[in-house]
């Protein structure tokens, strides 16, 4: 080809390239000049140049080329694996030394670094010094030679990720695992600088978190002695084209540099912590410090000098240490030991309580998983890294606080019967949680929806374990905080929500310990208030407005439970058409929306469960088979579907009971023995699978109770004395210290059919100074004359 | 006579047509290009090379710079990116023929590397198009020096050649796929 037809072809091609595709063959068969030209250019327009091709720099492309080649050789003893970074002084490298088999991280300095005799001194004697740290936060030098036209710098081989990807990542890490960071880096700085190694470079590319979340500090001194030694280039020849001759570096990194470094002086310790308050300030805020304005930084030599800031939002102390870390006078700035100590006690003020559910769960997960840790590995220093590892992965589980139990773990074990396991969690849970007596509480000092629900649950978890006062005293905490939070101007549907939540989990709490009257306040406020949210949601729904935080399907959740508790202490106060009434209109809005939420249908079991129960209490039997033979096919259905799910398997012995309680009641004593022998079984199996559980053993005796009742009825007494006894071995032991009053009530009402009523007074005494007005109660008391007014003090 | 009197002597008589004072200069900027190269790479990481400029840096270390008429930019920004060009395509061509001279360990590369997909671009191909490219269309031959081995802007292409950016871009595509072409039908 000639050039002139050269000029025919970029000129047909290039008019070819400005037509759709579909066009352009067609233009070219109309245009080329011959059969050779058409078919060139058919070629060229087919090819899909990759984006790459000629736009990447030929000189990176060199560089590249130049590190690939060393791949799979041997350096010293070294054998060079995989490129792992290009940049800094030259290309870094993992490799693996051949002698002690492990694997290090080779960084390999091109020789056009190569120092100058005295240069290469000091770097030697600040590599020896390095070396000679052994600090988990500092990234070891192994070792240090020369190979042939190459200084070779043998490293740690880190597996993570800068904290430069860290902070680019979407940042979901909480507050206090970034102020974990921070303290990691703060004591590899007071390490270096009492061992008089300054970093020079500190920036968050120079700081890797490994997987188990252990911070290394990069390049401890080494960058910058290297950096120095570069002769700077003289200025460009071009003043007029700024764009060919950029600003050259005065040897930091923008953004980390402090001032005196950006002065051009040398950069000390005090630099370090200058850089240490530019990376924490991003660390904990996203955000870099404020510059100073132009006009703040004239006149120059103002005193005091204009400094960076600190960005808005922190709290005081992170504000103080950060407006002293960024302070322009380097003799100002706190020392590595000062910033160590300062950023502990504000990680510790934060985390307190924290610590104390930290060990707990640790204990807990360690627990679990030991035994498998040591029959894995075999070498005790895997132990310890695995059992490290461990330790930081249960922290951070721990860590994850409101869904620490809260979530998996509470879920799982509720399932399986275990909440036991969790009352240690649920202590410390407490203590982390509760606010502290005399300090405000609001969103600003850190508490949120979040908190109030913890509490909730912990609250639970008591309960569950039979520490019912705590529980109550717990949630109602819960309800006072969360009632803060919604009153503040700040309050949102979410904390609305939990509010309700949280009184409906008070009020069936003050319910079991027969404290109705307020039960049943909590129970209407909380009714009331998931109406409101019911309303709330629907409008805003309506108007496609995202109420993203809170399903319609929980606050249903939260009015059926409110109104069962409503129910049930109205149903203990003895004021069993009110429960029916009550029940009968919360059943009839459940049932609907169960067809649209299929999770309702556990809180409308247990509706139709109590207005069971209800109907018991009433002195006709009219409506009590078929109410309570609903409530058992529920909750055997629920069984059936869910066979190791224990709240499933304990509400089924409770309906198997009932239906027992009621064929007795409606004279059919013979057909009640079934039900009782059934519902022992689940009851047996629920305590064998947690033996601690106070319900379950609660399940038990009322069901013994109903059978002993049964053969009392059916005059068999022997069977019946073995049922009450074995009542008692359950309850005996555990009434002494119990404020349970279903407990207290199986109690009494085994003692007197055994005939010992001197026992049973005090229990008796006891439950009517309670409030406790079941009529199955009353009538017991005023049939074996316990006491002389069995009516007690109630109406 | 000095290393950058002499140097300044070659390029004079490079400037004033002299062919081979470039091929002379060669081993002389070398190490200091590499140096410079190097040092800017690491400067600046993942931000725009200019080699250019690197090539500017290195004259001006090795030149009395008061004694040679720059005549313009166009000049001296096409002699920095050819000194580059060479100087890269040297190199290349030296290592491969040291790599093909039977380094076994290399046939075994950790096969972690090769994420790079493509077959990398082999600078001695190009540089036999960009030759053919220079005898059918200089100006091309020239944009494309520039911005590949010097690593120039389109804006600062147009600045230096006298060309408005558009004609750049055309010039550009054309070449682009021209060579792509070229280098394409070489490895079938």
């Amino acid at each position: 080809m000639d050039a002139p037809s050269y000029q025919r072809l970029k000129s047909l091609l290039l008019q070819a390239l400005e037509l759709p595709a579909g066009e352009r063959a067609e233009f070219v068969r109309l245009h080329a000049d011959d059969a050779a030209m058409q078919a060139q250019l058919l070629r060229l327009l087919q090819h899909e140049v990759d984006d790459g091709f000629l736009t990447d720099n030929a000189l990176r492309l060199d560089e590249q080329d130049q590190a690939d080649a060393l791949i799979g050789q041997t350096i010293g003893r070294i054998r060079i694996r995989r490129l792992l970074a290009r940049g800094g002084m030259g290309e870094v490298f993992a490799g693996v030394d051949e002698l002690l088999q492990r694997e290090v991280a080779v960084k390999l300095i091109r020789q056009q670094w190569q120092l100058s005799p005295q240069r290469r001194e000091s770097f030697l004697t600040e590599a020896r010094a390095l070396s000679a740290l052994q600090h988990p936060n500092i990234c070891q030098v192994h070792d240090y030679f020369a190979a042939g036209d190459r200084d070779v710098l043998v490293l740690e081989l880190i597996h993570g990720k800068t904290l430069r990807e860290l902070l680019q990542a979407t940042n979901q890490s909480r507050y206090h695992a970034r102020l974990d960071i921070a303290l990691q880096i703060a004591r590899a700085l007071v390490c270096a600088h009492e061992h008089g190694i300054a970093h020079r470079d500190l920036k968050p590319e120079n700081v890797m978190l490994t997987e188990a979340g252990v911070v290394k500090v990069l390049d401890f001194g080494l960058a910058r002695s290297l950096q120095v030694s570069s002769e700077r280039a003289i200025p460009g020849a071009d003043g007029q084209d700024n764009a060919l001759h950029p600003p050259t570096q005065a040897g930091g990194t923008p953004g980390y540099m402090a001032p005196e470094q950006a002065r051009g002086e040398a950069a000390t310790m005090a630099s370090d912590l200058w850089g240490f308050g530019a990376l924490l300030s991003e660390l904990l805020t996203g955000k870099a410090p404020t510059e100073p304005t132009t006009a703040e930084r004239s006149p120059p030599d103002q005193v005091p000098p204009a400094r960076n800031r600190p960005p808005a939002g922190l709290p005081c102390a992170e504000t103080r240490l950060l407006r002293d870390l960024l302070r322009t006078q380097p003799a100002q700035r706190p020392s590595a030991r000062e910033l160590l100590l300062r950023l502990a006690s504000i990680r510790q003020r934060r985390s307190r309580r924290l610590r104390y559910a930290a060990v707990a769960a640790v204990t807990l997960l360690l627990i679990g998983i030991g035994v498998r840790y040591t029959l894995d590995l075999r070498h005790e220093r895997n132990q310890a890294v695995a059992a490290r590892a461990a330790a930081d992965a249960a922290r951070q589980q721990a860590e994850n606080l409101a869904g620490f139990m809260l979530e998996d773990l509470y879920t799982g074990l509720l399932g399986v019967g275990r909440l036991d396991l969790l009352e240690p969690v649920a202590d410390q849970a407490v203590a982390y949680f509760l606010p502290e007596p005399g300090k405000p509480v609001s969103a600003k000092a850190g508490y949120s929806a979040e908190s109030g629900f913890a509490l909730i649950r912990a609250a639970r978890v008591l309960e569950y374990r039979g520490r019912l006062d705590e529980a109550i005293a717990v949630a109602g905490q819960a309800v006072d905080l969360l009632q803060v939070l919604a009153d503040e101007p700040t309050g949102n549907l979410k904390v609305s929500y939990r509010l309700a939540y949280a009184r409906a989990e008070l009020s069936r709490k003050l319910s079991s310990a027969g404290r109705y009257q307020e039960a049943q306040a909590q129970a209407h406020g909380a009714a009331d208030a998931s109406q409101r949210l019911l309303h709330d949601v629907g409008a805003a729904a309506s108007q496609h407005q995202a109420s993203a935080d809170v399903s319609t399907e929980s606050i249903w959740q939260t009015l059926l439970n409110a109104s069962y508790s409503l129910g049930d202490s109205q149903l203990r106060a003895g004021q069993h058409e009110a429960a029916i009434a009550t029940l009968e209109q919360a059943i009839a809005q459940a049932q609907p929306a169960v067809l649209e939420y299929p999770a309702l249908r556990q809180q409308l079991g247990d509706l139709i469960w109590t207005r069971c129960l209800a109907y018991l209490d009433r002195s006709q039997p009219d409506g009590l088979i078929a109410a309570c033979k609903q409530a058992l096919e529920l909750d055997q259905a629920a069984a059936r579907n869910q066979p190791e799910d224990a709240r499933s398997a304990y509400n089924l012995a409770n309906s198997l009971w009932l239906m027992g309680e009621a064929h007795r009641k409606t004279g059919n004593a013979v057909a009640a023995l079934p039900y009782f022998q059934q519902g022992e079984g689940i009851a047996r199996q629920l305590i064998e699978r947690d033996p601690a559980q106070v319900r379950n053993k609660n399940l038990l005796a009322v069901t013994l109770l109903g059978r002993a009742k049964t053969y009392a009825k059916l005059q068999q007494t022997d069977p019946m004395q073995t049922e009450l006894e074995a009542v008692l071995d359950i309850t005996r032991p555990l009434v002494v210290d119990s404020n349970d009053h279903l407990l207290m009530h199986n109690h009494v009402t085994a003692l007197t059919l055994l005939a010992r009523l001197d026992e049973a007074r005090p229990w008796a005494r006891k439950l009517i100074a309670a409030g406790w007005q079941r009529p199955e109660f009353l009538k017991l008391c005023a049939q074996h004359r316990l006491l002389d007014n069995c009516a007690g003090s109630a109406p | 006579m000095t290393n950058a009197a002499h140097i300044t002597m070659l390029l004079q008589r490079w400037q004033h047509g002299d062919g081979e004072a470039l091929e002379d200069m060669l081993p002389v900027v070398y190490q200091k290009l590499q140096r410079l190269a190097a040092a800017q790479l690491r400067r600046d990481a993942g931000a725009t090379i200019q080699p250019t400029e690197l090539v500017a840096e290195a004259y001006l270390r090795l030149v009395d710079i008061d004694s040679v008429d720059w005549r313009g930019r166009v000049h001296f920004y096409s002699l920095a990116a050819r000194i580059m060009r060479r100087v890269l395509v040297e190199r290349y061509r030296r290592r491969k023929a040291a790599r093909r001279g039977g380094d076994i360990t290399l046939l075994t590369l950790d096969t972690e590397q090769s994420d790079q997909g493509k077959s990398p671009l082999e600078l001695d191909q190009l540089e036999q198009a960009l030759s053919e490219l220079e005898r059918l269309d200089q100006r091309q031959a020239d944009i494309v020096t520039l911005k590949f081995f010097g690593g120039l802007t389109t804006r600062e292409i147009g600045s230096a050649l006298a060309l408005s950016e558009a004609t750049i871009k055309r010039e550009w595509a054309a070449a682009r796929i021209w060579l792509f072409d070229a280098l394409n039908r070489d490895d079938s």
